[in-house]
């Protein structure tokens, strides 16, 4: 209630600042009336009394200062007046003002552009209710997922939550009328959307009702995005039907927007119920649609994430303990020896942990690198005020005898700072939102990303430039103010010009002020030349295949559920038809393709070797790397090397001969070679991936080695199965083209819908594209590098020239004299060069001093070259030589350009 | 005594302004107007008169504490016309005012005592 009482009486104060002073004036006029008069009635001439009543009451002016500043308007207005003043100075200087704005905005600016991006990836929350009582369930390991029983045993006895939802990840064909593409979902239990309080902006969402009987539920959730991406945000959504692989499904809701799933890193365009998983989530791998195992029956089969809201009052430990013994009472029961399932939980807000990993690092490194522009700016306008404060020393010197404090001179400069500051800012916003509407308009590739990613000029962003803007107005304004603040008094009135101690004293700032700059621009140039490096041998990388003239196109035959005659007959079609288009050289089928990301990894028994049964299957698991128990295992089709281009060493392709039913064969690469049969021929041998009672196949070829998951990884063991012997669902056709791979897309993806036309027109990519998009990250983080490199260097050279120009102008006596008495126009030229380079040399060696440090951070981002890299510790300092010399240049022309008379006659 | 403001005199000759003498001097205002309302310069005759001329306020801090004591809403203020047709600023005080003199006036109290004991014991 004070406080709004005082707000109030403030802001009348502000409007009525006239009544006010004629109020205060007034009282003080009674008060030495009375103060006269009770002297005069003590017996004090008239003129004597009023003199001691101004005694008494001191100085005026004094005491009216005093009651003004209690109320705080005061403070409001001097601030106000301040800004004003501040906003003339500048305008008076505009060309100080111009270069000191752009410093800021491009400093302010990168660091703007680079939060939102730290925004829009490690700082988001889930659009649901209350996450912080949300957990993720995991299985054994964060990234293990539970089958359906797992899980419904687990929602029906716990005590510990309020609920337990679970969802799968999906990826359909969804038609409406001729138009049929894939689009990526999830199949989520009846209690998902309550679970997670996520209401529906039109129609509703699904729930318990929807997930009874199986088959009985054939409706879908659209998300906010498909409905404007694909229906054009109809209004009349509800009630339409859509095909669903096949299968007529009745729309009965839109998710709000920007609901997109339960994870941030993956979206989800539509919600299924659990129920209809037998037609949405048909069997990948070598189930074909003869053998569906029933999902909400196989323990075995894992596929489900699940998350759960904490009962209020729980704790994580405390849920976790709880669910670990319930599983061990259902262990008990069951009587099943196998692995200990445990569970673990995670907070919904900490994220993924894998992705999350990757992507702190990276924005890290964008940061520090951002920081360190932004410093380089900020060094650059702190020199600049210095030298507006040499000229500025006689009025501060008056102001400073006449009685003002030194704290309110501060308080003024900084005012000017922060304004410089922010008006930099404002700038500097307006070139982040310029960047990110162009990474908008031109979004990464679709599997570029480990996790999807939507930056925007947000609130917080704004909160974060603003706050930046001040601080780096402190920062950088402090120092100045503070100096400026205290100039020697006595000569600074008597017009002198300095004494040598004060000039060496500011040089030596402004000096060190220009090493620091050069030093952190050579930190940013190393940092991007080792990128820019490691890219370019990422790109030379020989793949081991030939990526120009492949195209590669999925053909999930898996969402139409073909029993596997009628699978083997599409691929023999397909392959037939490809081969007949004109420009095509070969063609073949693959499971993974590689350098895409996936793959596959099967336990392993070589014969004769010792090896535990593992007998396992999975996909898109990195545990194979380095196992000797497990290997990465490829299914291909016949002439699959060939269209490939990878070479085989030893022994011979698959062949017609290896027909389904015959002796099962298999070709090894050479890593698998090296690693199992280092010193016998592995011809002949043989190996099972099925477990010691599966099928053992007969090493028939090796196969040189070539690149599997990433352009950066030294040489896997790899077994190639033949596509004959091993039916899969999911293959992906490859084709060698004569000509242009991207050319034949189009034929290609008629030849296959005219074959069958349900499959989803998916996207075809010739394999130099994989190439591409693998590196995209690389590139992306190159290019940012390269540019706020540039940045740097720009900055440090315009403090460079601005320092020097200062220094000539002020040694032109100095010049003056020297050129009076013999030095040519190349003597002084040196001279100034020869200053210049020294401070570039400073900074040179200090920069190198902290890159040789720092740089090993960097390692895990580089392939092919070293963290301390010689060509690029020799080329950067000579690229800064350079740019110094381009700097000193024009001043030292002008040193040149002294004429000797002016200049001693100059002060 | 003649302090200025009622402020501590610093061996270094500096005056500083503690809250507690604002404190005091607050509370003398408010005791010389429990009488009866009155203008600037009749509050500070009145302390010194309370005081028994231990106390002589400096005009400048009265005023400053006439201004913080309004705004915190404890006195109220009305012109009055003066005879040569000028006008006078009186103070009342508030119902507000007169009970945080009370408070204030019994802090003091238990304030004192304390330190009267403490000054006693051994």
């Amino acid at each position: 209630m004070r406080v709004f009482r005082e707000v109030v009486a403030g802001v009348r104060s502000l409007f009525a600042r006239g009544k006010d002073e004629r109020d205060l004036d007034d009282e003080l006029r009674h008060y030495l009336a009375m103060a006269t008069n009770e002297r005069i009635r003590a017996g004090m001439s008239p003129a004597e009394a009023e003199r001691a009543a101004r005694l008494e009451i001191g100085g005026v002016e004094s005491v009216k200062e005093d009651v003004r500043r209690v109320g705080w308007e005061t403070t409001v207005e001097t601030f106000l007046r301040d800004l004003r003043y501040a906003a003339r100075r500048l305008r008076q200087s505009p060309g100080f003002t111009l270069v000191a704005v752009v410093s800021l905005a491009l400093g302010i600016g990168a660091n703007t552009a680079i939060f939102s991006l730290v925004n829009a990836t490690l700082i988001r929350n889930l659009p649901v209710r209350e996450s912080k009582s949300l957990v993720y369930l995991h299985g054994s390991s964060p990234s293990a997922v539970f089958s359906y029983p797992d899980f419904d045993e687990i929602r029906r006895n716990n005590t510990a939550f309020d609920g337990v939802a679970a969802w799968g990840g999906v990826t359909v064909s969804m038609g409406t009328g001729e138009d049929v593409t894939a689009v990526s979902g999830a199949i989520v239990t009846g209690n998902f959307f309550d679970v997670l309080g996520v209401h529906a902006t039109a129609g509703r969402v699904i729930s318990d009702a929807d997930d009874v009987t199986p088959d009985a539920h054939p409706v879908i959730v659209l998300s906010d995005r498909l409905w404007q991406r694909r229906f054009n945000r109809d209004p009349n959504i509800v009630g339409k039907d859509v095909m669903v692989n096949g299968r007529r499904f009745s729309i009965i809701g839109v998710a709000p927007k920007g609901f997109e799933g339960a994870q941030l890193e993956t979206t989800r365009d539509f919600f299924v119920p659990m129920m209809m998983q037998s037609v949405v989530r048909p069997p990948r791998g070598g189930y074909s649609g003869e053998m569906n195992p029933d999902l909400l029956r196989t323990r075995g089969n894992r596929w489900l994430f699940a998350i759960g809201r904490l009962k209020p009052n729980v704790s994580i430990a405390a849920a976790t303990a709880s669910l670990a013994g319930l599983l061990k009472e259902q262990q008990a029961r069951e009587a099943s020896d196998e692995r200990g399932v445990s569970v673990t939980m995670t907070p919904v807000d900490d994220g993924d942990p894998d992705s999350r990993r990757q992507v702190v690092s990276a924005v890290t490194l964008l940061m520090s690198v951002v920081g360190l522009v932004l410093l380089i700016a900020c060094a650059n306008v702190a020199n600049l005020l210095l030298a507006r404060s040499t000229s500025r020393a006689r009025e501060i010197a008056v102001r400073l005898s006449l009685g003002a404090s030194r704290g309110r001179l501060v308080r003024q400069l900084l005012t000017e700072s922060v304004l410089l500051a922010s008006v930099g800012g404002t700038a500097g916003l307006g070139l982040a939102w310029l960047t990110v509407n162009l990474f908008r308009a031109s979004p990464p590739p679709v599997d570029a990303l480990p996790m999807a990613i939507n930056v925007g000029i947000d609130g917080r962003v704004l909160a974060f430039t603003l706050l930046l803007s001040v601080a780096t107005g402190v920062v950088f304004g402090l120092m100045p103010a503070l100096r400026a603040s205290r100039p020697e008094l006595a000569p600074t009135l008597k017009d002198d010009s300095f004494t040598a101690r004060t000039r060496m004293r500011r040089v030596n700032v402004r000096s060190a002020l220009i090493v620091a700059q050069v030093a952190m621009s050579l930190l940013i140039l190393v940092s991007a030349s080792l990128f820019l490096r490691s890219l370019r041998e990422s790109q030379a990388v020989n793949a081991g295949f030939d990526a120009r003239r492949v195209l590669t196109v999925p053909l999930s035959i898996n969402l139409l559920r073909y029993t596997r005659v009628q699978g083997r007959q599409f691929y023999a079609d397909v392959l037939e038809r490809a081969k007949a288009i004109p420009g095509v050289e070969s063609a073949s089928l693959t499971r993974w393709v590689p350098l895409s990301g996936n793959n596959a990894v099967r336990g392993l028994m070589v014969q004769g070797e010792e090896a535990k049964d593992q007998g396992f299957r999975g996909e898109n698991g990195s545990s194979g790397r380095g196992n000797p128990n497990a290997t990465f295992v490829q299914v291909i089709g016949n002439d699959y090397f060939r269209t490939m281009g990878i070479r085989l060493l030893r022994g011979r392709d698959f062949a017609l001969a290896d027909a389904p039913g015959g002796p099962s064969v298999a070709i090894i690469n050479q890593a698998f070679a090296h690693a199992h049969f280092p010193s016998a021929d592995p011809i002949g041998q043989r190996l099972s991936v099925s477990g010691p009672n599966g099928p053992w196949a007969e090493i028939v070829g090796v196969a040189a080695d070539s690149k599997m998951m990433r352009v950066a990884e030294s040489p896997i063991p790899n077994v190639y199965l033949p596509l004959a012997q091993n039916h899969e669902t999911g293959m992906t056709l490859l084709v060698r083209t004569s000509v242009d791979p991207s050319g034949l897309a189009p034929v290609v993806a008629r030849e296959i819908h005219t074959l069958e036309k349900n499959l989803p027109a998916a996207s075809a990519r010739s394999l130099s594209d994989w190439l591409d998009l693998s590196l995209y990250l690389s590139r992306a983080g190159t290019i940012a590098l390269v540019v706020f490199g540039s940045l740097a260097i720009l900055l440090a050279s315009v403090g460079l020239y601005g320092v020097m120009s200062y220094a000539v102008a002020r040694r032109t006596k100095e010049l003056g004299v020297r050129m009076a008495l013999g030095a040519t126009s190349g003597d002084v030229r040196r001279e100034i060069l020869r200053e210049g380079l020294g401070l570039v040399g400073a900074g040179i060696v200090v920069g190198l001093v902290a890159a040789l440090g720092t740089t090993r951070l960097l390692a895990s981002f580089l392939y092919g070259v070293s963290p301390t890299d010689a060509v690029t510790f020799a080329t950067v300092p000579v690229l800064l030589v350079v740019v110094g010399i381009a700097a000193c240049y024009l001043p030292a022309r002008r040193a040149t350009r002294v004429d000797p008379m002016t200049a001693l006659r100059h002060q | 005594m003649l302090l200025d403001t009622l402020t501590d005199a610093r061996p270094d000759g500096r005056m500083g302004d503690t809250d507690v003498m604002q404190g005091t001097l607050d509370m003398l205002i408010l005791k010389s107007l429990t009488l009866e309302p009155m203008h600037g310069f009749g509050i500070s005759r009145r302390i010194e008169q309370i005081s028994r001329g231990v106390f002589k306020v400096n005009p400048g801090s009265l005023l400053v504490a006439f201004k913080r004591l309004e705004r915190a809403g404890f006195i109220t203020a009305e012109w009055r016309p003066t005879e040569n047709s000028r006008r006078a600023k009186y103070y009342s005080i508030t119902p507000r005012g007169l009970k945080q003199y009370k408070t204030e006036t019994q802090d003091w109290e238990r304030r004192t005592a304390a330190v009267a004991r403490l000054l006693e014991a051994n």
